[in-house]
């Protein structure tokens, strides 16, 4: 496919990105619209409404709500105790805590940016404060139910927040303070189960995907990377990235599901390893789709890369292609994450190199 | 139903469905935020009947779909959704922003047959997964991937012949 057609084709898309404006306020109007249950006024967002009828004054309601309060504001003190109160109030219920630690996470990211729209300096305990948000809001995942979906909405908070600071121009002053950041993010990561780390790092690894615009899905024993110009897939096997297992072309649910033999990188730095052969072809699929040129590298569970060719397809016949998806679970479930560390290391280096030789 | 229960649906859904929309309606952003409000009202009514045995995608896909339709069909001119593209929107270049050569493209994704055009729309210009488009579409995601590839084939010879 002419990477100049798809490249118009992604600016068109991204052109017919709604208005924030128009998206917020439909939202509202539509969710205004189903009935308040009276059980919601213990909600955390209806906290607000208690908290700011117990403060005693104007200014405290100003203190508590308005975006221009920011840490070096006298009234910054009559914020925190508002905070803490919500947090007392939310404490009880797994759901709501986790909602208002979201909550006060993002109102810290909120007063940075509201200092570095004032010209204010950020000072180490700035960026910590915004640390202690995401460490505690890491922490108050664990009581519910949903956790892949919290932990990407916090990583992906973290990490536009982390870019955004990296953009500034004096950003070498503030790379102690985002390494120190990194280092504590890390170490609370660590300490959680395996189970909540991998969920964790699998959402970093999504969002990871998302920003270099590479399309993946997540099978039973395969990450598989979609959509792979042909070019590129040469480009990276002749620098090395990737190790070229077989010269003929195999169907791709051929390759998922079976555990490689051996374990290979697919790196210059692990040559000493010898390349995985791919397994034997499954006996049940039939048909060879000319256009999918698998390469596989790695420990189990395998990555797959499947292209798209402008290969002529003359020679194919009209005929139905057999049901792949019954050898192979295609969707990517928002519960299946890889849960060998090593593994999701390795993707995420990947998909870095996929993009890289992607723009070159 | 739960406010948070439809919020999130909403969130989920709602930045694929204007894009559907404002590829039918060659980019008229306010007719395209007109028929969204529509579709998700469409589906806020019908939030506590729908069956969590179908997909999401295919039920907002479905409504969406539908609804666009139904717009076309008031005029009771034409309810084929490919020619809903024209009905509804008045002129591409009154209301695209766009340049020339991305004029093309979407020209030659126009001229396409119209279930062609929607795959190529679906994948490209509203970022459907192939496992989103299977089912929506009755295909397999493997035959999908095969039907796409000759179209953009088919795509890019339209384009070096414009």
């Amino acid at each position: 496919m002419s990477r100049e057609v798809l490249r118009h084709l992604k600016k068109l898309q991204k052109r017919a990105k709604p208005d924030p404006g128009f998206r917020r306020a439909l939202k509202r109007h539509l969710v205004s619209q189903i009935p308040f249950a009276w059980t919601s006024l213990l909600k955390p967002l209806a906290v607000t409404a208690v908290v700011v009828l117990l403060l005693s004054s104007g200014s405290a309601v100003y203190a508590y709500q308005s975006d221009e309060i920011t840490p070096r504001h006298p009234l910054y003190a009559v914020r925190m105790g508002a905070e803490q109160f919500e947090i007392a109030f939310n404490r009880s219920n797994p759901e709501y805590y986790l909602e208002t630690k979201v909550k006060h996470l993002e109102r810290r990211i909120a007063e940075v940016e509201t200092m570095l729209r004032k010209d204010d300096r950020i000072l180490q305990q700035d960026v910590a404060r915004v640390t202690q948000g995401v460490v505690e809001a890491i922490d108050a995942v664990e009581g519910v139910q949903e956790r892949e979906r919290w932990d990407h909405q916090i990583q992906q908070t973290e990490v536009s927040f982390a870019q955004r600071i990296q953009k500034l121009p004096d950003s070498g002053t503030y790379r102690p303070m985002l390494v120190e950041h990194s280092k504590r993010i890390g170490r609370q990561i660590y300490q959680l189960t395996p189970e909540r780390r991998a969920s964790y790092l699998n959402a970093e690894l999504r969002y990871e995907a998302e920003l270099l615009g590479i399309d993946w899905t997540l099978t039973d024993r395969a990450v598989v990377v979609e959509d792979v110009e042909p070019e590129v897939v040469v480009r990276m096997q002749e620098s090395g990235v990737m190790q070229e297992q077989e010269a003929d072309v195999k169907a791709h649910s051929e390759t998922i599901g079976r555990p490689p033999t051996q374990s290979s990188v697919g790196t210059q730095q692990d040559s000493q390893r010898s390349s995985t052969p791919v397994t034997e072809p499954a006996e049940n699929v039939e048909w060879q789709q000319e256009e999918l040129v698998p390469v596989q590298f790695g420990v189990a569970p395998t990555v797959v890369v499947t292209t798209s060719t402008e290969d002529s397809m003359d020679e194919l016949d009209e005929q139905e292609v057999p049901d792949a998806s019954a050898t192979t679970t295609e969707s990517a479930s928002s519960t299946q994450v890889l849960e060998d560390e090593a593994t999701l290391q390795r993707v995420r280096v990947f998909f870095g190199k996929v993009k890289q030789q992607t723009s070159d | 139903m739960k406010r948070r229960d439809f919020a999130r649906f909403y969130e989920k859904h709602v930045d694929r469905i204007y894009k559907f929309v404002y590829f039918r309606v060659a980019g008229n952003r306010e007719r395209a935020e007109d028929l969204t409000q529509d579709i998700f009202t469409k589906a806020l009514k019908a939030f506590d009947r729908y069956d969590p045995k179908i997909s999401e995608s295919a039920w907002i896909y479905t409504i969406a779909r539908n609804h666009i339709i139904n717009e076309a069909a008031k005029t009771k001119e034409m309810t084929d959704l490919a020619d809903v593209e024209f009905k509804l929107a008045s002129d591409w270049d009154e209301h695209a922003e766009r340049s020339f050569d991305r004029n093309r493209v979407l020209t030659a994704i126009e001229d396409l047959p119209p279930d062609e055009a929607d795959l190529v729309r679906l994948k490209y210009l509203e970022g459907w997964r192939y496992h989103e488009m299977a089912e929506i579409t009755q295909k397999t995601s493997g035959a999908l991937r095969v039907q796409m590839t000759r179209i953009l084939k088919k795509l890019k010879e339209k384009l070096k012949h414009k």
